[in-house]
């Protein structure tokens, strides 16, 4: 009984908090001083079709109507038009989408891994030399804004020693949208295209999970549980991975939820730097540009994943851990 | 093992002399209790060479930030002309401090600003952000923390969906948005920052809050009659004090990264210069490609500078706060 | 030849200020199938030897001298790979039963034949099964709860699946730290007792280190009572309570209430321990005790013998003729309690 009811109440909150971030985009964009019609007509057209597309829309009803329109429109995830380029923004999204994907999910995986370890291993050799220089490099991962590393690196190694593209997913000619995203994700020359900004996100994650994973692993050491497995004659690698670092682990999934809100915001950066063709530089483009439409739609998507991801990471949590109670 | 020591400055000095003909305000004596609690904090801070760097590292940028019509050589946004006539404007010149024959420490941008100027300048937007924006990060969050912990039931249920409410969405993102439609200029990145920042505070203050409440000294100061707010502030704000001095400095260090890369992307404050505009115009004008790189290193440098410092302090903190971690 | 020999043992903490010398010169012996208790207040070095005992010392933790002789090896010399062998098998602990002296994310069955599999590879499911069971029968517990997580387990019962698993390897000595200190006092009854029983049926030496001295009184054979490090007095249990030679001894045996003499006031010992690091000369008791000359403050004491007691006072010798009645008396103890004005100072 626990643990269904526990995953029912989780999704009904995820359902709610959608609605949320929804009702509040709906009000910043309509309630805000300024043109109430700019968000869904753009100034290059002329009166007539203004008016038309004003009336198409249903701009001329009370707010309440637009309200239940938007919300049924948000549900079949119809999110309009691109002013710029008369695209849905739905393929505007998913043209972008996956890029994003691939690209935060790299680094993420490798930047996790990494951190996690040098945390586990930073805690257990605590006051070592490895140590300090570890937790250094992470602070200072964290200190230095991510796009500045990217420039740097685009610098060195891209305009200095031209040893990775200046820019982009793929080089021209190598026939980007015409072939399948999958033939595209496993050539060379996508790789390549990778490789530096996956690195610099990487790095830019590392830090968090390194320091939390440290910490965790400083308390649990401390607990009466490890001096028995000691006491028990299990070898030192034992204590450390399958007990001290299992349970040190646990409040790295929460805090793997929390940073993931962080997450977005470094790829949005990263993707800027370097012009990968992301959802979240698609984003930065369209608020720029005043394109509305797939300003929203991009913003709910990247709020829906940290949502999404939020809720993963509750279930995760109650599944890895014995204590938590189903209430 | 020594016993504590009758400190001539203890708060309860008047009622242990058995005098109370001078009543002592109440208020005074909630001042001198956060007063102690910040004194044994310092010490314990100060401690650490890390931290002592961090802080003089801040008071540095401080100093230059008030100073710096002082230090700066030229305004910031103030477009250089070569000699005296004013026709030519002096764009992409070599710093002097590489050996170039200019009167530029760092050189001049593409659109011919003083670049050393512009980093001195820099520095007040950093530190109006960092400061404001920590400030109102940590006393938000404490603030609601303290009251959703010690009050519990609805009001704490209402407080934390709108916290859980709060963390769905992405941080920069959110805040482009929100100054996309505010309109760029610094005041509207605070804000921005602010609206969402809070978030994590209150949660971990609230957790405190929670097992706080339930210690024997709250309940025994609840059984005595004492008012609500007389037992949040007297009680349960100092002790969560390391706490929220931890997520201030945290927070100096994220409100700074976050403009800088709200700058960079180009919805950065246009009238006012700060290191993520610098970088956000060198790159506009390709200072990469043309390798000037005296222009987008300096500005990284500083906000790193001026970030790890914040984080290092709050770090000091963390040991205040979890023992454990000595 | 005894099953365990402490030679003048000393372990060490490394601290900034210097070594603090938690456990300073302790010397005892520990036969067969018998029962030893370790008494003494927090900070007195209790824990410390049986942490250099089972050979889990923290880092900053060293034995500077001495030897621990156990079954003929001397402990401290032996490498690394042996030493990793004789723990649980021959030497096991019993840990209090707080809620994390179990691992919290496995079953108890899983620590358990983790142990048995760590000493004993290739025993087999079955095999170790029949282990668990068998130890759950001992203690008392339901065999079928062997799935379940510590936290599932109330306190009573997490202590017993901790004896459970100290006895899974029949070892020859178990070291049992303050093993009632989380219970209520009929759990600690019932514990004592089961573990009293078990030790008989599998002949096995034990260990006891509490502050609570009730406990050791039920249990042991023997006691060690120590005192900043050092052994102040030790000897047979029934001998040590009833008329004790060392004036901390004495002092303690007030301290608690005397069922014969319900009347009786009950003294405490003002003061606190001394410091560690860098200890003063002379005994070490010797700010608390209220009988203490220059001499106390100046020479350490050796160890005198009486009626089978090991003290360690100068006076020990002369505390049967005209001392113990002034040493029984709580008026003393006050009187040294408003002459340390309430605490020892810097």
């Amino acid at each position: 009984m626990g643990k269904a009811s526990f995953v029912v109440r989780r999704t009904l909150q995820l359902v709610v908090t959608l609605w949320a971030v929804g009702t509040v985009l709906f009000a910043l964009f309509r309630l805000m001083p300024g043109d109430p019609t700019s968000y869904v007509v753009s100034s290059q057209m002329t009166q007539e079709a203004r008016q038309q597309l004003i009336a198409s829309y249903g701009l001329n009803d009370p707010l309440h109507i637009q309200y239940i329109r938007f919300l049924e429109n948000l549900v079949v995830l119809n999110f309009g038009q691109s002013f710029h380029s008369n695209q849905p923004v739905t393929e505007v999204i998913a043209t972008y989408l996956p890029n994003t994907l691939v690209l935060m999910l790299t680094a993420f995986i490798v930047a996790y891994a990494i951190g996690i370890t040098l945390g586990v291993l930073s805690g257990w050799y605590r006051g070592s030399r490895f140590e300090r220089s570890t937790v250094i490099t992470a602070l200072t991962a964290r200190s230095v804004p991510t796009f500045y590393v990217g420039l740097i690196v685009l610098w060195i190694f891209g305009a200095r020693l031209g040893v990775i593209p200046m820019s982009g997913m793929t080089s021209l000619g190598t026939g980007g949208s015409n072939a399948g995203f999958f033939d595209m994700v496993f050539s060379m020359d996508f790789v390549h295209h990778l490789l530096a900004p996956a690195v610099v996100l990487g790095f830019y994650y590392m830090g968090y999970p390194l320091l939390i994973m440290r910490s965790s692993m400083l308390e649990v050491l401390s607990e009466d549980f490890i001096d028995v497995c000691r006491a028990k004659g299990l070898k030192e690698r034992t204590i450390m991975f399958k007990h001290a670092a299992r349970n040190a682990l646990l409040p790295i999934i929460t805090a793997a939820a929390i940073a993931l809100g962080y997450a977005v915001g470094g790829s949005v950066l990263i993707e800027t730097v370097f012009a990968w063709p992301g959802i979240g530089r698609e984003m930065v483009r369209a608020v720029l540009r005043r394109d509305f439409p797939v300003a929203q739609g991009t913003f709910i998507v990247l709020a829906s994943t940290i949502i999404f991801l939020n809720f993963v990471a509750d279930l995760a949590y109650g599944y890895l851990d014995p204590r938590v109670t189903y209430d | 093992m020594a016993q504590e020591e009758q400190s001539s400055g203890s708060i309860f000095t008047d009622l242990d002399d058995g005098s109370t003909d001078t009543e002592v305000n109440k208020w005074q004596r909630t001042f001198r209790l956060w007063q102690e609690t910040l004194r044994e904090h310092w010490g314990m801070l100060t401690d650490e060479l890390s931290v002592k760097l961090s802080m003089l590292t801040v008071a540095g940028f401080v100093l230059i930030a008030i100073f710096a019509p002082y230090i700066a050589t030229h305004q910031p946004l103030q477009r250089q002309y070569q000699g005296d006539d004013g026709i030519l404007i002096d764009k992409w010149v070599e710093p002097s401090l590489l050996g170039a024959n200019s009167e530029y420490l760092l050189g001049t941008t593409a659109e011919g600003f003083d670049i050393f100027s512009q980093l001195v300048y820099g520095t007040r937007a950093a530190l109006m952000v960092g400061l404001i924006a920590a400030v109102f990060t940590a006393g938000i969050g404490t603030l609601v923390g303290l009251v959703a912990g010690y009050y519990g039931g609805k009001v704490d249920d209402a407080l934390m969906r709108l916290v859980d409410f709060l963390y769905g969405m992405p941080l920069l993102p959110t805040v482009i948005v929100l100054v996309a439609v505010l309109g760029p200029n610094l005041w509207n990145i605070i804000l921005a920052l602010i609206v969402l920042q809070w978030r994590s505070t209150a949660r971990v203050i609230r957790s405190q809050s929670l097992s706080l409440r339930e210690r024997p000294f709250v309940k025994a100061a609840e059984v005595a009659g004492a008012g609500d707010w007389h037992i949040i502030s007297r009680h349960l704000a100092p002790n969560v004090l390391p706490m929220t001095f931890l997520y201030g400095s945290f927070g100096i260090a994220w409100a700074i990264l976050a403009e800088a890369g709200v700058s960079f992307i180009g919805l950065g404050d246009p009238n006012t210069v700060s290191w993520g505009t610098m970088l956000q115009a060198s790159r506009a004008y390709s200072a990469l490609s043309f390798g000037a790189w005296w222009w987008f290193v300096p500005p990284g440098i500083c906000i790193g500078l001026l970030v790890i410092s914040g984080f290092l302090i709050g770090r000091g903190y963390e040991e205040i706060t979890n023992p454990k971690l000595q | 030849m005894s099953q365990l020999e402490v030679e003048d043992l000393e372990v060490y903490y490394e601290t900034e200020d210097g070594p603090a010398q938690a456990v300073d010169g302790v010397s005892f012996e520990l036969e067969e199938g018998e029962n030893l208790g370790i008494v003494g207040e927090s900070g007195c070095g209790k824990t410390t030897l049986a942490k250099a005992i089972i050979g889990i010392l923290p880092d900053a933790g060293y034995i500077n001298n001495g030897s621990i002789n156990f079954q003929g090896d001397d402990l401290t010399e032996l490498p690394e790979p042996q030493r990793r062998r004789l723990k649980w098998e021959e030497i096991s602990m019993i840990a209090q039963s707080a809620m994390n002296s179990l691992d919290p994310v496995y079953t108890i069955r899983e620590q358990i034949v983790e142990a048995i599999e760590t000493h004993r590879p290739g025993t087999g499911r079955v095999e170790s099964d029949k282990i668990v069971t068998e130890m759950f029968e001992l203690v008392g517990l339901d065999p079928d709860r062997a799935d379940d997580y510590p936290h599932q387990f109330s306190g009573g019962m997490r202590q017993r699946a901790m004896i459970a698993m100290a006895l899974a390897l029949k070892p020859s000595l178990m070291l049992a730290d303050e093993p009632t200190t989380a219970l209520d006092v009929i759990m600690q009854d019932q514990i004592l007792k089961r573990i009293s029983s078990i030790q008989e049926e599998i002949n096995s030496s034990m260990l006891v280190i509490t502050h609570d001295v009730s406990v050791v009184a039920e249990t042991c054979d023997r006691v060690i009572v120590m005192y900043a490090g050092k052994v102040a007095e030790e000897g047979p249990v029934e001998e040590i309570f009833d008329k004790p030679y060392h004036p901390y001894t004495i002092g303690l045996k007030r301290a608690f209430p005397n069922i014969q003499k319900s009347n009786q006031d009950l003294l405490s010992i003002s003061g606190y321990p001394p410091e560690l690091i860098d200890p003063q000369e002379g005994c070490r008791f010797a700010e608390r005790c209220p009988m203490a000359t220059d001499r106390c403050r100046e020479e350490e004491p050796e160890a005198h013998y009486n009626n089978g007691l090991r003290s360690y006072c100068h006076y020990a010798d002369e505390i049967d003729s005209e001392l113990r009645p002034y040493a029984d008396d709580s008026e003393t103890w006050s009187k040294t309690a408003a002459a340390t004005d309430g605490g020892v100072g810097e």
